[in-house]
């Protein structure tokens, strides 16, 4: 049953060759490169969040947690 | 159901104490009148195992009700709880309803702190979280609501002369082991419970016993609290304190959904597996203690399960229970799917669950950031991150950055979360209750989940009892509503 459902797939990544089209080995490594460039750009915005830029993120960082503080509630 | 959630707030750089600063949050937000909170219809402690435990009753005057309490137009209740923010959603009858009341919860607290800030001195600020502690030993509650009949309540809470046989074989071990799919996640341990570089739950080093009234001391695993805020003769209400702030709309989802259900089967005695823990409160902690999921837990009668084997027995009854059950609704069989999804993925690679589950997202987030600049788990940017990823602020809190970046699975529309910032839900009493607020404010001096008392000028005033949450709905009182144009037709169409 498994490879009755395959076979269409497969077709069209044939089709999609002749064609001209990405193969799907270019698919995949495009996809990577797209994945690769999001997490890239977030990997930004957290640094920026965490002030990286600053010259001591790490003493800033104890500073912001140690001024975290709550009373009990419920 | 509901949740009700209290908000952490920060004022960095400030002298406003938080006390303070909860007031001027809950009193910057959208007054729709001068309605009290009914504390007379209370019962706080009336306990499920059929005795009253001490406290204190609250006893305000009319102006602190008014300070302490904003009752929204969207039938909820926005409130200052000891030293936080709290924001109890209205009465949902759908899953995703819940989720989406709670995310306009979100938007709501956002909108009054901005306004807050706007009232004192230039450069205030006031900053909200949506979490469990303050990693100090300081714990704040994201309780759920479930209403349930009278005699589901009693199979789970006997007299208090009979051991919580239900409880502990049936019940318990679902709460205890759901942490691995609801659980918000934290760096670190605190309030004396050993050491652990990350764990599963933000709440589990906070309890301490199985049972219990109270929340803010001697923490149980399960509230007896009887306070149902419904006819006691048909209606009680769960009051779920175990759960942890959700951020992921999917987690909270799945929460609120696997504990509908099991709380279904509970009504119709559906759980039949005995999973009793040997030791609850214990298990309870080594489970968010154990990321890895592969610590086998000791059961009463001997045998050796994790929490994800456990979750499985749970899960296939449910999924049987589903299946036989005609009416079950699409949300229901939704939730189903989904659980079972969840439980194969934690079992065979749980970070694949890096857009849906809270404590996965943050591991995620935490490991990647830990990789790329080479630290430590003791490295406090980390315990930095713990806390921004619950900060409500589009522009600085890890969790909205991850959702607007599409790195995290929605669940509830844009729409759905904007309609609950000024509509109550239509299929509850809330809808009865918020219409009320939008159309007499000036007539409804004060209110509670299960009554509306009026003021119309006579020697007394007119309390009108909500007591079934399933009533008051829009289909039911929608063309009344239409019909009047004052609070005394109103009352004179529904008593006739």
């Amino acid at each position: 049953m498994g490879s009755k459902e395959k076979q269409p797939e497969k077709r069209k990544s044939k089709e999609k060759e002749e064609k001209g089209g990405p193969t799907p080995k270019e698919e995949v490594i495009k996809r990577g490169e797209e994945i690769e460039k999001r997490l890239k750009k977030l990997d930004e915005i957290i640094d920026d969040v965490l002030s990286e830029a600053e010259e001591n993120p790490e003493e800033e960082a104890q500073r912001f947690v140690d001024s975290f503080k709550q009373e009990g509630g419920e | 159901m509901g949740i009700e959630q209290e908000y952490a707030v920060t004022t960095p750089g400030t002298n406003l104490d938080l006390i303070r600063a909860s007031y001027l949050i809950v009193n910057s937000f959208d007054r729709v009148a001068e309605v009290g909170w009914d504390y007379k219809a209370e019962t706080p402690f009336l306990d499920a195992r059929g005795f009253t435990s001490e406290g204190e009753t609250v006893r305000v005057s009319r102006a602190d009700n008014l300070k302490i309490n904003n009752l929204l137009v969207n039938g909820a209740r926005f409130y200052v709880d000891h030293a936080h923010p709290e924001f109890s959603t209205a009465e949902c009858l759908k899953i995703k309803d819940t989720v989406a009341f709670d995310r306009a919860g979100e938007r709501i607290i956002t909108l009054a702190a901005k306004r807050a800030m706007e009232r004192l001195e230039p450069g205030t600020k006031i900053e909200i979280y949506k979490n469990n502690s303050d990693r100090k030993g300081n714990s704040y509650g994201s309780h759920e609501n479930y209403l349930i009949s009278k005699e589901a309540y009693h199979r789970i809470f006997p007299p208090s002369s009979s051991p919580p046989v239900y409880l502990l074989k049936y019940l318990l071990p679902f709460f205890i082991s759901r942490q691995i799919f609801t659980g918000a996640g934290k760096v670190g341990a605190e309030n004396g419970v050993g050491s652990v570089k990350y764990q599963i739950s933000q709440r589990a080093d906070f309890f301490e016993t199985i049972l219990g009234a109270h929340t803010t001391t001697k923490r149980p695993l399960i509230n007896t609290r009887d306070e149902p805020h419904a006819d006691r003769e048909r209606f009680r209400r769960l009051h779920v304190i175990i759960g942890d702030a959700n951020m992921s709309e999917y987690t909270n989802f799945l929460k609120l959904g696997t504990t509908a259900i099991v709380l279904k089967m509970v009504e119709d005695d559906a759980l039949s597996e005995d999973l009793e823990l040997a030791e609850p409160v214990k298990a309870n902690l080594a489970i968010s203690h154990h990321p890895d999921l592969k610590l086998k837990l000791s059961l009463a009668d001997g045998r050796k399960l994790t929490p994800l084997e456990i979750q499985q027995v749970y899960y296939e009854q449910a999924r049987d229970y589903i299946k036989g059950k005609g009416k079950a609704t699409l949300e229901e069989r939704e939730v189903v799917a989904e659980w079972g999804k969840v439980l194969k993925k934690l079992a065979d690679d749980p970070l694949a669950l890096r857009s849906e589950i809270d404590w996965v997202i943050k591991l995620w987030l935490l490991d990647r950031y830990r990789g790329r600049k080479g630290i430590s788990w003791e490295d406090p940017r980390l315990r930095k991150m713990d806390l921004l990823y619950h900060l409500i602020d589009e522009k600085r809190g890890l969790y909205f950055l991850l959702e607007q970046e599409g790195e995290v699975r929605r669940v509830v529309s844009e729409e759905r979360i904007n309609h609950f910032l000024s509509h109550s839900p239509e299929d509850t009493r809330a809808y009865f209750r918020g219409e009320c607020f939008r159309r007499f404010p000036s007539d409804i001096v004060e209110a509670n989940w299960d009554s509306l008392t009026f003021d119309l000028g006579g020697e007394k005033l007119i309390k009108v009892p909500l007591p079934d949450p399933t009533k008051g709905t829009r289909a039911e009182v929608g063309d009344i509503f239409k019909k009047v144009k004052t609070a005394k037709e109103l009352l004179s169409k529904i008593s006739a």
